[in-house]
């Protein structure tokens, strides 16, 4: 049992074979093409990576080999033939076979042999010994590349690197819900940086997009993770940004800060995106080892906000937590306390801030904090690396000054401390904080960036839906369709403005709603197309003859259930085609044709119907042949005088097989008479029309859709008939044309046109009418016009179609039934059929 | 596996004949078809079940016998087909009045069919069940083959 990601494995494989098909017959064409052979690799790449990851490992394994093949083609060391490509075609095949097989390994023996029959005719092509060294040349490949990596690693001292990232995310990166700041975060979190905001690209207010986002981050980033990680960060967003790593020199470029501000500051002004060049007199980093390991000194600010103790947190215990890290001097801000008079009990008026001398890092001190995040204001900075708390001469004033005035202690009043005696603090650290001023910088940039309108190429502009979903929405919305009627109706009747008013609306929604589901049940013809290419081919070579298959109108799209229908029936026409109507090539040249013969499938739009036609320019059906072939069959009178068209059509009657000799390739007793019945199946039509020598064309004509369609409903004879909508060309009164005099047949005459009428009242129900009383509709049928005559015309319905079911079969001129508002029936009528036997009827009464 | 004899039965010109009663999907009353035209003269119409057409075949006229539609007691039988493509098909039958529904005998069961009327439908009818009728008085029920009616009916 497939569970579903294998499934859609088997589905996306299915469509690689496509693809892998299609390519085949473009390289045949073009056995030179780069592209296409690349194509080819490709999907056969695809097949054999997911196949395996998937279970498929017969797949892999055969696709394997295949995927070998064209590499070598792909290299140039292999050229493209005939026989590679019908061994290609082939193994598709095989392929095709193994997704049914499913998952896991062969085990039929017979299997086993096969698969190893195709492999060797596969090895066949390779050069000599390629099929052993296969496994081993990856190997070989592989090992190749740790080796490279492991000298790129030893050329490299340990320690940290440094990058330069350029993340430019595209305007429309906040509409899917990511937030660039996380990004960032986790850009940063990788190791030392420095960001970097651009927000020159951030438009004038009044043409700002609040949801476009219009900045752009560098970051410089000193880090021990290697480039992949840093691409993992933007693994989600590859599509909707443009990222860049580029390798900086092994300097100390974050601890260089005066060059770096420098550089940035430019930047910053003048917009313009840091290169790596920018960096290239950076020096590179003395090592001093020492330097990490003593402790750092932070100023740590902690203003809680008034609410903190609400939920029962001692701020008190947090400095503790805080002083624990290493040596501490904490001060007090209390001037926010109001007078006592306004003083909340529960409130807290008091900021601290404390310096901190510590071996931990900054994480640490952030922890601290952790649970109360949300509700205080903390800020970490980093102070130079001098005794701050030994040199307590310069340290108290600094204090007292700072609670005498309440004002914050901030970095800068540290600068002039000295460093501490070490040799290495000549090598200045940051008086900086390491965190950058330019990344608060990037928040209103961002706030007030989003939403672009503007449409995304990369979207995704289709998915896969099972058929089965697609049924169920088309049914129920055929339901709805039919409740709709029944609200129309009611609406009607109650005389309520308000209630008709949302009956209105809600029949424009539905049909929308209608065409919409409809429209998303058909598919284009071009889908099925591939086969029957893969047919002709294989005919070509089984056969011995040349045939070029041509498709015209391949976009035109149908119902799906359509095109389920259409399958066998289009594969029996063209294999009588290739067999039977194209001729063999000196056959041709002799009769002055090129010896490639053309099988042609056209497909266009009919009115409201699809036809589909199949032609060819092979030796036509010769009308006496099949006169005397249906006298022998039985199928025909000897006398009967049939006109060419009704020659023609004896191929459609059941029993009828033109071949002289039974070939394996058609004529396996399934005749045209199965295709007729098949394609009447979905209320289509099927004609056909022949030369001799000139070539053979049948053509299918096809509803575009099956369940649901507009029509106008009428009464005939007490009973309620539907008439497809775009069938009916006029609604006449019998009185505005004149009819032929009686006794001269049912003919009448309008807009200077003599037309036959059909009297429905008379055919259906054998019962006389009075035409003046009713209404004559003018119903075209293809280049056909004819009058109908009905009782009463009621208007317009969107009908859904239900069918009568095989024991109504024979009834061919109504084509299924529908369920009116008010719970009654109605018939509906094929127009075509109708007039069909009509005039069966006409020639029957003559004889 | 034990056989299914299991009939439901019904009354048409003074014979009675019984479908397998797994067979039976519905019985309805008071449904009146809507005519089809140029059909064959035994179809009365279809009607409207859940959305599905079902078409109602006239059993009087089955059986060679003149269509009624007074009788107080008609109504429709639905009986389920299976199609050759494995889904079910529904066709309704009208029938003079419903009868039973009962399991009977092996014993009373009998292969042969004797019936001296023009049936149309001879072939569907797969055996004679004997049993006693409403008054007590013994009387021969023909089971019908639906498989078989269905092909009568195409």
């Amino acid at each position: 049992m497939l569970d579903k990601f294998q499934q859609k494995f088997v589905e996306e494989a299915q469509d690689n074979i496509v693809i892998i098909e299609e390519s085949l017959f473009d390289l045949e064409r073009e056995p030179e093409n780069k592209e296409i052979i690349e194509r080819l690799f490709r999907a056969m790449h695809t097949i054999k990576g997911s196949g395996a990851m998937f279970g498929f490992n017969d797949l892999s394994h055969f696709t394997h080999n295949l995927e070998t093949l064209y590499d070598l083609i792909r290299n140039d060391k292999l050229a493209v033939s005939k026989d590679i490509i019908s061994l290609t075609f082939e193994s598709l095949d095989y392929i095709r076979l193994l997704l049914d097989v499913g998952e896991g390994t062969l085990t039929d023996p017979a299997d086993i042999q096969r698969q190893k029959d195709y492999i060797a005719k596969i090895t066949h092509y390779f050069p000599e010994g390629q099929q052993l060294t296969l496994s081993s040349k990856d190997k070989a490949r592989l090992a190749a590349q740790q080796a490279t990596e492991a000298t790129k690693a030893k050329e490299e001292e340990k320690g940290p690197r440094n990058y330069l990232v350029t993340f430019t995310p595209f305007e429309s990166l906040l509409n899917n819900g990511t937030n660039p700041l996380f990004m960032l975060d986790d850009l940063t979190a990788l190791g030392e940086y420095k960001t970097v905001a651009f927000t020159g690209a951030v438009p004038a207010l009044d043409k700002l997009e609040p949801l476009n986002l219009y900045a752009k981050w560098q970051v410089i980033l000193s880090t021990e993770q290697d480039e992949n990680e840093i691409q993992d960060v933007f693994i989600f967003v590859e599509d909707e940004c443009k990222m860049e790593i580029k390798r900086l020199p092994n300097a100390d470029i974050l601890g260089d800060t005066e060059k770096l501000h420098a550089i940035i500051s430019r930047a910053v002004e003048t917009q313009t995106e840091l290169t790596a060049e920018d960096f290239a007199d950076f020096k590179p980093k003395e090592t001093n080892k020492e330097e990490g390991k003593g402790p750092r000194n932070y100023l740590v600010t902690f203003a809680p906000f008034e609410s903190l103790l609400n939920n029962g947190t001692n701020p008190l215990f947090m400095l503790d937590d805080l002083t624990a890290l290493g040596e501490y001097k904490t001060l007090a801000f209390t001037s926010k306390v109001p007078a006592l008079d306004k003083l909340e009990p529960l409130n807290l008026y008091a900021k601290w801030q404390v310096i901190l001398s510590t071996e931990q890092d900054e994480n640490e001190i952030q922890d601290v904090f952790i649970f109360v995040e949300d509700e205080c204001k903390m800020e970490v900075k980093r102070l130079p690396n001098a005794d701050i708390l030994g040199d307590s001469d310069k340290l108290t004033p600094l204090i007292s000054r700072a609670i005498e005035t309440q004002t914050e202690l901030k970095a800068e009043d540290f600068a002039d401390f000295k460093p501490k005696a070490k040799p290495q603090e000549v090598a200045q650290q940051p008086a900086q904080p390491t965190k950058s001023t330019s990344a608060p910088a990037a928040k209103p940039a961002t706030t007030s960036t989003g939403g672009a309108a503007k449409p995304q190429d990369n979207k995704i502009s289709s998915i896969r839906v099972s058929s089965d979903k697609i049924d169920d929405l088309v049914n129920a919305v055929s339901e709805l369709v039919t409740m709709q009627a029944q609200l129309n109706l009611l609406a009607g009747k109650q005389d309520d403005q308000s209630l008709i008013s949302i009956a209105e609306q809600m029949e424009k929604i539905t049909r929308q709603l209608r065409e919409n589901s409809f429209s998303i049940s058909l598919i284009p013809l071009q889908g099925e197309l591939i086969r029957f290419q893969r047919l002709v081919r294989d005919l070509c070579n089984k056969l011995g003859k040349q045939m070029e298959f041509v498709v015209e109108g391949g976009e035109i799209e149908l119902d799906k259930n359509i095109i389920d229908h259409l399958t066998d029936p289009l594969l029996h026409i063209i294999r009588n085609s290739g067999d039977h109507g194209i001729e063999m090539p000196e056959e041709r040249v002799a009769k002055g044709k090129n010896p490639t013969g053309t099988i042609l499938l056209k497909a266009f739009y009919s009115g409201s119907s699809v036809v589909v036609q199949v032609s060819d320019d092979g030796k036509g059906m010769d009308p006496a042949k099949i006169f005397k072939k249906a006298v022998e069959k039985g199928i025909v009178d000897p006398n009967a005088n049939l006109s060419k068209k009704d020659t023609l059509n004896l191929i459609f009657a059941s029993g009828f097989s033109t071949a002289e000799k039974i070939s394996d390739v058609s004529g396996r007793g399934v005749g045209m008479d199965v295709v007729k019945s098949k394609i009447a199946e979905i209320r289509g039509e099927v004609t056909i029309d022949s030369e001799v020598d000139k070539g053979t064309t049948i053509s299918m004509e096809l509803p575009m859709t099956l369940s649901i369609i507009d029509g106008l409903l009428t009464k005939i004879n007490g009973e309620q008939y539907v008439f497809p909508l775009s069938n009916v060309e006029r609604i006449l009164q019998p009185s505005e044309v004149a009819f032929s005099p009686s006794g001269m047949g049912n003919f009448f005459t309008y807009d200077g046109q003599q037309m036959i009428y059909l009297d429905l009242n008379k055919i259906f129900d054998n019962k006389d009418f009075d035409r003046q009383e009713g209404k004559l509709l003018i119903v075209g049928q293809g280049d056909k016009r004819v009058g109908m005559l009905v009782d009463v015309v009621i208007g317009e319905y969107q009908i859904v179609v239900k069918p009568l079911g095989r024991f109504l079969r024979s009834v061919d001129m109504i084509s299924g039934a529908s369920v009116m508002g008010d719970g009654s029936l109605s018939l509906i009528i094929d127009t075509g059929r109708l007039i069909n036997y009509y005039n069966q009827l006409r020639i029957r009464r003559k004889e | 596996m034990e056989e299914n004899n299991s009939v439901t039965s019904f009354k048409v010109g003074g014979e009675y004949f019984a479908f397998e009663t797994d067979a039976v999907r519905h019985i309805l009353e008071n449904v009146e078809p809507t005519p089809v035209p140029l059909t064959k003269n035994f179809v009365r119409g279809i009607i409207n079940n859940h959305g599905n057409m079902i078409p109602v075949i006239d059993f009087r006229v089955l059986i060679g016998k003149e269509s009624c539609d007074t009788l107080p007691e008609q109504c429709i039988v639905v009986v389920g087909i299976a199609s050759e493509k494995g889904a079910e098909e529904m066709v309704g039958f009208k029938v003079d009045e419903m009868d039973d529904v009962f399991e009977y005998d092996k014993a009373d069961y009998s292969t042969e069919v004797v019936i001296d009327i023009d049936v149309k439908v001879q072939r569907a009818l797969a055996g004679t069940i004997k049993k006693l009728d409403a008054d007590g008085n013994p009387c021969f029920v023909y089971k019908i083959k639906t498989q078989e009616v269905a092909k009568a009916l195409e």
